[in-house]
């Protein structure tokens, strides 16, 4: 059901799925790609529905090898509904589905995020993405019946974070020091919560009054807890405020508050440790996209030594804990 | 003049004449896209101007292991080694200073040979 230029396209038929969804009558306002990723789109629609204006996203499936693992369309609804029914604020599941055109490929739902009708601080905004992230954490991943999330312990994302670098024939050493400084240092995994997968800043939306929703649910998994604190923290995401350590946004400790308060656990060595991997993880995504000659594509390879910097300065030879791995100098 | 000084003359005349003459005349989306185009340029310049400490830097890597620097990084022969770490810090700061020179710290830059 892609917009312009592809399959079904048209307003009527993208209001005609909507409104078979929702049992009323749909008209289309206008549609907005929000993002185009080689695995997905995701499109903003404002409609019409029985005489009210709404705002929904759609999410679908684009046939083809994902670079990354993200979950499928049809999974992340799936887990966008267990969440919501256990009271996490997530945007509101409303249909999941084949296109009517192209069963191949799957369609879901969502009401968009409300714009918030007063605007929360940073402080306010970061406390609540700790509470919200402690919730998540809480919920059993077997009691939700999600068995189709996948266990990402340190070594499995260093795998296949190398996987990666080898199939795009990437020439990165710094890249390469990283991933063996995250191997040498992955402290041990102690059990699997949900995890967001790519929680920072751009993947929240303040609701006002000190509460979030927590968006875009297509790279979650099992992992460890303090993953999602980390790439939260991840210098990489800090929107140009280097200073505010919690998505450039307020204070680690605040991140730490919001998360205690919320019932979790705040373990800092594991936090900063997962920081690295999320700038790892960033740094790789650049090139895993499939080859598009874009200026925006170009301009988002020039981030890379930036990001390679950042890892270099967290992996001075004093922090390596080589016990587990086999050292080889090289005489 | 050297053919790297024309190249870099020829793409700083590009981007002053955007900058000054093309810029001013737009607005919203092509506005942005023109920004982005001026910022391309600034990097492809700043990477010219650092052509000869790049290739000392790719060469000084290169013989840390001239059986292949990824694989030996991989196998482990190259952990917690100062003089590895020294020489990718290197690397990366002189990558940096072309690509976004305000994110170098100023120890960076002398590590990086840069003034």
């Amino acid at each position: 059901m892609t917009e312009a230029g592809s399959t079904i396209g048209a307003y009527e038929r993208v209001g005609q799925w909507i409104g078979e969804a929702l049992s009323a009558s749909v008209e289309i306002l206008a549609l907005a790609r929000i993002q185009a990723l080689e695995s997905r789109l995701v499109t903003r629609i404002s409609a019409q529905v029985d005489g009210d204006d709404r705002s929904f996203v759609l999410c679908e499936d684009l046939a083809g090898q994902r670079a990354v693992p993200r979950l499928a369309v049809e999974e992340e609804f799936n887990l966008v509904c267990a969440l919501h029914a256990s009271g996490v604020e997530v945007p509101e599941p409303i249909s999941s589905g084949p296109d009517p055109d192209r069963p191949e490929t799957s369609l879901a739902l969502y009401s968009a995020p409300e714009p918030a009708t007063q605007v929360s601080s940073g402080i306010e905004t970061v406390r609540a993405v700790g509470q919200a992230l402690a919730y998540v954490h809480s919920i059993s991943p077997n009691r939700s019946h999600l068995s189709y999330l996948t266990k990402r312990d340190a070594q499995k994302t260093i795998d296949f974070l190398r996987d990666v670098i080898d199939r795009m024939g990437a020439h990165r050493p710094a890249l390469e020091w990283g991933l063996r400084w995250a191997l040498c240092n992955a402290p041990r995994q102690t059990g699997y919560a949900i995890l967001h997968g790519a929680c920072h800043a751009g993947h929240i939306a303040p609701s006002g009054q000190g509460r979030v929703q927590l968006v875009d649910w297509c790279d979650a998994g099992l992992g460890d807890p303090m993953a999602d604190l980390g790439t939260f923290c991840a210098a990489c995401w800090r929107q140009g405020r280097p200073d505010l350590e919690a998505g450039g946004l307020a204070s680690r400790q605040t991140l730490y508050d919001g998360y205690i308060a919320g019932g979790g656990k705040v373990d800092d060595a594991r936090v900063r440790y997962w920081e690295i991997v999320a700038h790892l993880k960033a740094a790789i995504a650049i090139f895993s996209e499939p080859e598009r000659p874009t200026l925006n594509g170009a301009l988002a390879l020039q981030r890379l030594p930036e990001l390679e910097l950042a890892i270099l300065r967290a992996t001075s030879p004093e922090t390596w804990h080589v016990r587990d791995c086999e050292v080889q100098h090289v005489a | 003049m050297s053919r790297e000084n024309q190249d870099l003359d020829l793409l700083a005349a590009c981007r002053d004449a955007l900058e000054e003459d093309v810029l001013p005349h737009l607005e919203g989306a092509p506005r942005q896209v023109a920004q982005r185009i001026e910022k391309a340029l600034r990097i492809v310049c700043r990477k010219i101007a650092l052509t000869e400490t790049s290739r000392t830097v790719d060469q000084a890597l290169a013989d840390i292991a001239p059986e292949g620097l990824m694989q030996a990084l991989r196998s482990g022969s190259c952990d917690a080694r100062p003089e590895i770490h020294a020489a990718l810090w290197t690397a990366a700061s002189v990558d940096t200073a072309a690509a976004k020179p305000g994110a170098l710290t100023r120890q960076e830059r002398a590590l990086a040979g840069l003034p």
